[in-house]
């Protein structure tokens, strides 16, 4: 029976990754931090503005009064890939653009890069309207509202075709982002962007009225709903910005010092 | 009820029980979670391809309802409907031809080539021209940086400026100067930055998974109906 177990436990401490013990405690820590600050902290949180985001109803007022229409880019990425966190958090702001162009009657483009993404935006969109009662609007405008344009010359020629008078694109993108920024910007169209993917945030800072920079794109989600236990997941990413900050003091303070230092520091991140 | 549980409560079960299998088997490999995680990445291949199968059929139910409204219509605008309905019988047909002679005929195990000639010749082109055009948008979105209007912008100038001379070549064999302070600029300075804004995204990627795997960020569902 202890042989048995042994033998389990054997297979098992095979089978655990070699070098991620400490990537384990890691990430347990950071649950915990995390739940503590969401479920258990009932003070209430700060946070600071993000203008962008402020901004969005304004845009869609703006859109209204030119009776031009808004259109929403969720970006290249999916939701089976690495930038699938950054997509879920564009649908949100989607969910959110949506309520307010059914609110204002105001015409909604959201082009699809990623196929795979359009049943979830058709969702997104569709109990939008369904909550601001504009069921009928959704259903008659359905094919204008959700186009797939996979390439980036689709998108241009869509955002030429259509004119909108405001162009909103979050999520995560590639070198397209400078050219559907550009051209929007050429349009006249008012411009919020942001992204995840570090290449691109200069172009988007460039080129846009607002921008989003970097985890601001995570924390849109949080900062529409407003509630408690979502507002207190950004206070446990501070803390954690604090420990990434303490660690790249000491760790730049130990390389200074000499390889002699630092190696000891190094190999705590590998075992 | 039921619709609730199908639009909300399934989805939010499945994005946490495979976010917890997926999460698991970054640490344990080699194990039956190995063999499921595989199972699921195919089976998600297997539904993309089953996806574009029914958007074509799909995309040509919605274009005959377009032009059968168009033709009803007073006037008429049928050139790009036409045009798209055009091109998508071609490709049914060079894929179907293809297929036969390719599969059923020579016993080419391999996809059809005539899509590969297609791809070759004609997506490549129009890609690499597109992508080519960049380098106009980024000239002009740097025109619009490059203006001083305060002292951030101005020191985003003058770094620029260095950053460009130091990389002409005319400049950079003349005096090395130039060159030098763009790479400590590059390497100091602006990786400082760069590291700063990814840990940021890093640690805002972890929180955001934690709060969709325990269905606190449902946006992706759609908001909750009232």
């Amino acid at each position: 029976m202890n042989l048995a177990i042994g033998e389990q436990l054997l297979q098992v401490q095979q089978a655990f990754a070699k070098g991620k013990a400490f990537d384990l405690i890691i990430l347990v820590a950071v649950w915990l931090l995390a739940l503590y600050f969401m479920r258990f902290r009932k003070r209430e949180i700060w946070i600071r503005r993000l203008p962008a985001l402020d901004f969005i109803e304004e845009c869609a007022g703006r859109a209204a009064e030119m009776a031009r229409p808004l259109m929403y880019n969720i970006g290249g990425g999916g939701p089976e890939d690495v930038n699938a966190p950054a997509t879920v958090a564009s649908l949100s702001v989607l969910g959110y653009v949506a309520r307010l162009t059914a609110r204002h009657g105001v015409e909604l483009i959201a082009p699809m890069r990623v196929q795979a993404s359009i049943p979830m935006a058709q969702e997104v969109i569709r109990t939008a309207y369904a909550m601001e009662g504009k069921s009928d609007v959704y259903e008659t405008k359905m094919e204008e509202m959700l186009i797939w344009a996979p390439q980036q010359s689709n998108q241009v020629a869509l955002i030429q075709r259509t004119k909108p008078a405001v162009s909103i694109m979050i999520g995560p993108f590639w070198h397209e982002s400078v050219q559907l920024a550009e051209i929007s910007q050429r349009l006249g169209a008012v411009q919020i962007g942001g992204t995840n993917r570090l290449v691109q945030i200069p172009f988007f800072a460039a080129v846009c009225d607002m921008c989003l920079i970097g985890e601001e794109v995570f924390v849109v989600g949080a900062y529409l709903s407003r509630s408690t236990p979502m507002l207190g997941s950004l206070a446990a990413e501070d803390w954690f910005k604090v420990m990434a900050m303490f660690f790249g003091i000491l760790g730049t303070a130990l390389a200074t010092m000499g390889p002699v230092f630092v190696k000891p520091f190094m190999d705590l991140f590998v075992w | 009820m039921a619709m609730r549980i199908i639009r909300r409560q399934l989805p939010i079960a499945i994005t946490f029980l495979t976010g917890m299998i997926f999460l698991s088997e970054w640490f344990v490999t080699g194990t039956v979670l190995t063999s499921f995680t595989t199972g699921l990445s195919n089976f998600v291949q297997s539904v993309h391809v089953f996806v574009f199968a029914f958007a074509a059929i799909n995309l040509t139910i919605v274009h005959v309802g377009r032009i059968r409204r168009q033709l009803r219509a007073e006037r008429r605008d049928l050139t790009e409907m036409l045009l798209s309905g055009y091109l998508l019988v071609l490709m049914y047909l060079v894929g179907l031809v293809g297929a036969y002679y390719g599969h059923v005929r020579m016993k080419i195990p391999s996809a059809v080539p005539e899509y590969l000639w297609w791809f070759n010749n004609w997506e490549l082109p129009c890609e690499a021209t597109a992508y080519a055009g960049t380098l106009f948008f980024v000239l002009a979105a740097m025109y619009r940086v490059f203006k001083i209007r305060s002292r951030e912008t101005a020191v985003l100038v003058i770094s620029g400026i260095i950053a460009m001379l130091g990389t002409t070549p005319l400049i950079a064999s003349s005096w090395q100067g130039f060159f030098q302070l763009g790479e400590w600029l590059d390497r100091t300075i602006v990786t400082a930055a760069n590291r700063a804004i990814m840990i940021g995204i890093g640690i805002g990627t972890i929180l955001m998974g934690i709060r969709t795997l325990l269905a606190m960020e449902t946006g992706y569902l759609g908001a909750k109906e009232e």
